[in-house]
């Protein structure tokens, strides 16, 4: 196998090395080989080079918004599905903090509890596509041949789809529920998030020190987990909390379509869909969530880059 | 890239744009600005001018009306094309429209609906006896061609439909049916269609041909705006002997938000537009007053908001569950927190001035200790559970009422879930009985007979299951007796024993309220036939042929 | 040529993969579609019966794929229930709004994201460049959708600056068109404006680094004519491939776009499928979406071999 030709400056981008075809040899295969979150990754290069102070306002962000979420039946929020007439199609105010929706119910609080279900999607989604696309990356980048034809095909065939198709056909076949929703995510981050393991692990099955790990004879069960996986891990890192956002924002964009889930569980996408028709009115029912998303992908981009920084992952994903 | 490469592929990208957007698609939906070519007199009707009208959704399955459903948006539609046989006057009673008579034998067991003559639908055929009576089998199912829907259902009293001469067709019935004048309008969903349409199954949703005010020109695909035209031949005259319509055309256009059918009547891209949502009638109210636009509510024999529940099945087959979900709902919060308190809460499925109206027949107040209890011992009787799925249309003001509904009934006790569906598959659902409660709007109008079709037990329309011996009884008599003080009487008790039974939650009156620019006039129609005024708005439902602009 | 018949072989094999899959859609989907097609009237069974052979839910799995896509490739997509109306039919009225949609996103961000990147690259490390920078991070982060839903009640329903939620043919009204596809336009574009300029800075700053322009420098010619005739040239080509590949990102971010500004394109006729469960038209809008996605990035693959070699010379002999 070849080591793709090398791109001459640190964050120089040189994506039409070695596309010599079907082989898999390289992670570039042509030109069609970039996905969305590989395009993402590579344009979310931060104007900075230390973490930072946007780095540490993102990680309190996630931080509050984790915490928020979790803690939320403890901490003294309003009730988010209790109806309070005072407050109905009411702006921000002293009584609540983002204003009331039509029903009455507590912006605020809608949004905090939405957090609960729109990051337990993002997070399982990628979880799902880090482990199984992972899996299958590293399986493919490092036993090559066959195998990794295999992967690098049905890689290639579910991106063949656009992402967004693919997620809604899986979940309105599956039903309006949030396991369903990051299932179908799950499905589409899988060839997104596997692209890059095995790009990372085509690169580093090559060096030096993996070479004589098996010259002496180690099995490759113990050189993939011990000598690969923890060099291919950062990036693996970096691009999952990218994918992260992605993935919220899919939320957001099905909720949109009619395929979110069901009427009673709050998500931040549901709650734009439902406000959607009474924004001219009550337009801060609809602008908190959407912030909220805004500012969380924001959060997860910054730090997917302060990862990314910190470990110097190579441009072999590219 | 080599410079000739490049500049061929711009050429090539660059024609290719120009293509996707010369090409075009979807449908405007906006148009220009109404424009009137007659001026002139305050009061006197000019003629000429377009205008677009704002509807809540463009109706997606067509107008092959004995096989549709339609909603009032397509209702709007459907009455600008088409003629129905009768039509509501404003005392509520159903007067001869298209046709030119009809009449009962001595116990209403047989009608005789005489036609008007030289009446031509847009296609140049006649309005015979013989296209009434293919209109009237198709409806009540008779016709293999076309299948028919909720119609047949309705119908089944029909024995038979013969023609006598070119202009009368006698319809028989089973048993006497003294209301058969309101069925013939089936709130505007009756329209006469002309045989060419009836012909063809596949053309039949698109091909539409009426007698009505308007007439489509050109292809119009469902699902999209769709723009009339004046019918030059139109059958009727204002009382100054003019042809009617006044308008040269019309042009409804689905906008599903009702806040921006405000928006867009504000700025000039529709004329007309209708909502029931109770704040966005109040800002009506407040830019009315202002003189920016023209508001007409209807008040009289208001259409009910209710939710139906399913006594088929567990837990709403139990009369203690009923009671115990209507306890615990809070009816007075719920019109608070959705219509701002505006629309008046209703206790049973008639308006006021409606035969069978009740001022306070009993119906359960909020009380949710006693729901509480009564949630209890339902829970106790079995085994644990009361839970019930509410299905309802995916709309946020269905949703967000719904998710009211939940939260209320949870603090009694009860758990509940909600599915969405669209607007056939409720049907659907509302048939095969997959379902515990349905938000639904029914009941407009003046006549309380079109209730048998939803109540009476063993009718599949109804819905809810309700097997009331009592109610039955009282139906029938309704249905047969001709005396109106004995109608009255026998409806009112309907309202009672719904009350007691509680086999459907009513919610409140629903207002709907038609706003237009301060240029269009006309709205209430033009008088009917026989001189008396037509029905001032049923349920959003008003003649179109009568509407003028001016300048 | 071997590479091509290569492409071609996978070209195939993925459309089959994708029409299969979409073909399965409605067979996989809960409850029986013919009952919730046909709910009620006479003669139910038959007409269900006729429904369901019209369909070809009657035939062996095999065989109905088989006329399927006969179906599908002389244009017969199946119809709308219960309108009968043919879905070629919404597909035509439909798609070249979604399609306007796109190329004008596509437009629109080349046309900010070229001068700004060729800017940013000439003077890397300027205050210019650090502000393009970080705004182009934020609006990486924010999603179209959600920029899509500010500017509509803002720049919509406010500030009555651009109209939102209304459309009108380019035949009908070329300004009005213009003005009603603005608000989308803008939402769609603007993170790609700023994917584009950060690709197009990178690829230029190493392009800017290389002998040949030290050599063009050393001869006299002006930056200017550095910049946009040598420099900016062959990195032009990875920002058109990678505008290419970015088409399916793009249809997702159209799709959604579309809901919030009530656009008559292939989002809202999914939206309509998916709420009216009408899995005939939704499989068709499916596959047009996938079909064209997988065509386009072949041919943008195809358009990048073929030029690939040339490129490589071009350079090489600079």
């Amino acid at each position: 196998m070849n080591e793709p030709p090398r791109s001459p400056a640190p964050d120089g981008l040189d994506p039409f090395d070695g596309a010599d075809g079907f082989d898999g040899a390289d992670g570039f295969d042509g030109a069609h080989g970039l996905d969305p979150l590989e395009i993402r990754a590579s344009a979310v290069r931060g104007p900075h080079r230390r973490f930072g102070l946007g780095g540490w306002i993102a990680l309190a962000w996630m931080v509050l918004l984790v915490g928020a979420a979790l803690l939320a039946p403890v901490l003294p929020f309003a009730d988010p599905d209790v109806s309070n007439a005072a407050i109905s199609r009411q702006g921000p105010s002293s009584a609540a903090l983002l204003g009331g929706d039509a029903n009455g119910r507590d912006v605020f609080a809608r949004m905090v509890y939405g957090a609960r279900a729109s990051l337990a999607i993002g997070l399982g989604a990628i979880a799902v596509g880090l482990v199984v696309g992972g899996a299958l990356g590293l399986l493919g980048g490092y036993y090559g041949r066959k195998v990794d034809a295999f992967v690098a095909g049905s890689f290639d065939v579910m991106l063949s789809v656009p992402a967004l198709i693919l997620a809604l056909a899986f979940n309105v076949f599956l039903g309006p529920e949030v396991r369903n929703m990051i299932f179908a995510l799950g499905i589409v981050a899988i060839p997104q998030l596997g692209r890059i393991t095995r790009a990372n692990t085509l690169a580093w099955s090559q060096r030096e020190f993996v070479r004589a790990a098996r010259a002496q004879g180690a099995r490759n069960g113990r050189v993939i987990l011990r000598e690969i996986l923890p060099n291919v891990l950062p990036a693996m890192f970096s691009v999952a909390l990218l994918g992260v956002g992605v993935a919220i924002v899919a939320e957001g964009g099905l909720s949109l379509l009619g395929a979110g889930v069901k009427s009673g569980t709050i998500t931040w996408g549901t709650m734009i869909a439902a406000g959607r028709t009474e924004l001219e009115t009550t337009p801060w029912v609809v602008l908190a969530p959407a912030t909220a998303i805004f500012l969380t992908v924001l959060a997860l981009n910054f730090l997917g880059d302060a990862i990314r920084v910190r470990f110097d992952v190579r441009e072999a994903a590219l | 890239m080599i410079g000739w490469q490049r500049r061929r592929l711009v050429i090539l990208v660059v024609s290719l744009a120009i293509v996707v957007v010369a090409c075009g698609g979807g449908s405007s939906t906006s148009s220009s600005k109404s424009s009137t070519t007659a001026a002139t007199g305050s009061g006197k009707p000019a003629l000429g001018g377009k205008v677009v009208y704002g509807v809540e959704s463009d109706t997606g399955g067509g107008y092959c009306l004995p096989s549709g459903q339609l909603a009032i948006s397509g209702v709007m539609v459907a009455d600008s094309v088409y003629d129905p046989l009768t039509w509501p006057n404003e005392k509520g009673a159903y007067v001869p429209y298209l046709a030119e008579s009809i009449t009962p034998n001595a116990d209403s067991t047989e009608w005789t609906i005489k036609l008007r003559p030289g009446i031509a639908f847009t296609d140049g055929t006649q309005l015979d006896a013989d296209t009434v009576k293919l209109n009237l089998d198709t409806y009540r199912g008779k016709n293999p061609n076309i299948s028919s829907s909720l119609f047949s259902l309705v119908l089944k009293p029909i024995t038979d439909v013969t023609v006598t001469d070119p202009s009368t067709v006698v319809v028989k019935m089973s048993a006497p049916w003294v209301a058969f004048p309101a069925y013939l309008f089936s709130f505007g969903r009756m329209g006469m269609m002309a045989k060419a349409q009836l012909a063809d199954k596949e053309t039949c949703p698109r091909n539409l041909i009426g007698t009505g005010p308007f007439k489509l020109e050109g292809s119009w695909t469902p699902g999209t705006p769709v723009e009339l035209v004046k019918n030059t031949k139109y059958w009727r005259k204002d009382a100054n002997g003019t042809q009617l319509p006044y308008l040269d055309g019309i042009k409804f256009v689905g906008v599903v938000e009702s806040a921006q059918r405000i928006t867009q009547l504000e700025a000039g891209q529709l004329d007309i537009m209708h909502t029931h949502f109770e704040p966005d009638l109040a800002q009506l109210e407040k830019k009315a007053a202002g003189g920016g636009i023209k508001l007409t509510i209807g008040t009289k024999g208001r259409e009910n908001r209710y939710y139906l529940l399913n006594a088929g099945k567990a837990p709403f087959d139990d009369p203690k569950a009923r009671e115990a979900f209507a306890l615990a709902l809070d009816r007075d919060e719920i019109n608070q927190l959705r219509n701002l308190g505006r629309a008046t809460v209703a206790d049973g499925p008639f308006d006021k001035g409606v035969p069978g109206y009740v001022a306070d027949p009993g119906f359960p107040k909020h009380d949710l200790t006693k729901a509480k209890k009564l949630v209890d011992e339902v829970k106790a009787a079995h085994g644990g559970q009361f839970k019930v799925t509410f299905v309802i249309l995916p709309d946020s003001e269905n949703r967000n009422e719904a998710e009211l509904l939940k939260q209320q009934i949870e603090k009694a006790g009860i758990t509940a879930e909600i599915t969405t569906v669209d607007q056939t598959a409720e049907i659907s659902t509302a048939i095969s009985g997959d379902y515990n409660v349905l938000l639904w709007r029914n009941h407009a109008g003046e006549d309380p007979d079109t209730g048998y079709t939803w109540w009476h037990s063993g009718e599949l329309t109804n819905f809810g299951k309700i097997k009331d011996p009592e109610i039955d009884r009282l139906l029938e008599q309704g249905r047969v007796t001709s005396d109106p003080a004995a109608r009255a009487t026998a409806y009112e008790g309907v309202t009672k024993e719904f009350a007691k039974n509680i086999w459907n939650v009513w919610a409140w009156y629903v207002d709907w309220g038609i706003a237009t620019s301060p240029k269009v006039h006309g709205i209430l129609g033009p008088p009917l036939p026989d001189g008396s005024q037509p029905f001032p708005i049923l349920a959003g439902l008003h003649p179109t042929a009568g509407i003028w602009v001016s300048k | 040529m071997r590479r091509i018949t290569g492409k071609l072989v996978r070209l195939v094999i993925v459309l089959f993969l994708v029409t299969f899959g979409t073909f399965m859609l409605i067979r996989l989907f809960p409850g029986d579609p013919v009952k919730r097609m046909i709910p009620y009237g006479t003669n139910l069974e038959a007409q269900r019966a006729k429904l369901r052979a019209e369909i070809g839910l009657d035939e062996p799995a095999v065989q109905q794929y088989g006329s399927w896509l006969g179906g599908v490739v002389t244009g017969d997509f199946g119809k709308v229930y219960p309108s009968r109306t043919p879905v070629s039919e919404v597909l035509r009225s439909a798609a070249p709004v979604t399609l306007q949609l796109i190329l004008y996103a596509q437009v629109l961000a080349l046309l900010v994201a070229i001068p700004l990147g060729v800017l940013t690259a000439y003077r890397a490390g300027s205050w210019l460049d650090k502000t393009a920078s970080a705004s182009a991070f934020g609006l990486l982060s924010i999603p179209s959708f959600v920029l899509g839903l500010y500017l509509a009640y803002f720049a919509g329903a406010r500030w009555h600056w651009l109209p939102a939620g209304q459309y009108v043919k380019f035949s009908t009204d070329p300004v009005e068109h213009f003005r009603s596809m603005a608000l989308p336009t803008i939402s769609l574009a603007a993170g790609q404006i700023a994917l584009y300029m950060r690709l197009l800075r990178s690829d230029m700053i190493d392009t800017l680094r290389e002998n040949f322009v030290t050599t063009a420098r050393s001869k006299g010619l002006s930056d200017r004519r550095i910049l946009w005739r040598h420099a900016f040239r062959p990195s032009s080509l990875t920002l058109l491939t990678f505008a290419g590949l970015n088409l399916g990102t793009l249809v997702g971010g159209a799709v959604v776009v579309e809901t919030v500004f009530s656009l008559p394109g292939l989002g809202t006729e999914i939206y309509n499928a998916i709420i009216g469960q009408q899995y005939v038209a939704l499989q068709s809008y499916v596959l047009f979406i996938a079909v064209g996605y997988v065509l386009i990035n072949f041919a943008v693959d195809f358009l990048y071999t073929v030029l690939d070699p040339r490129i490589r010379h071009e350079r090489a002999s600079a």
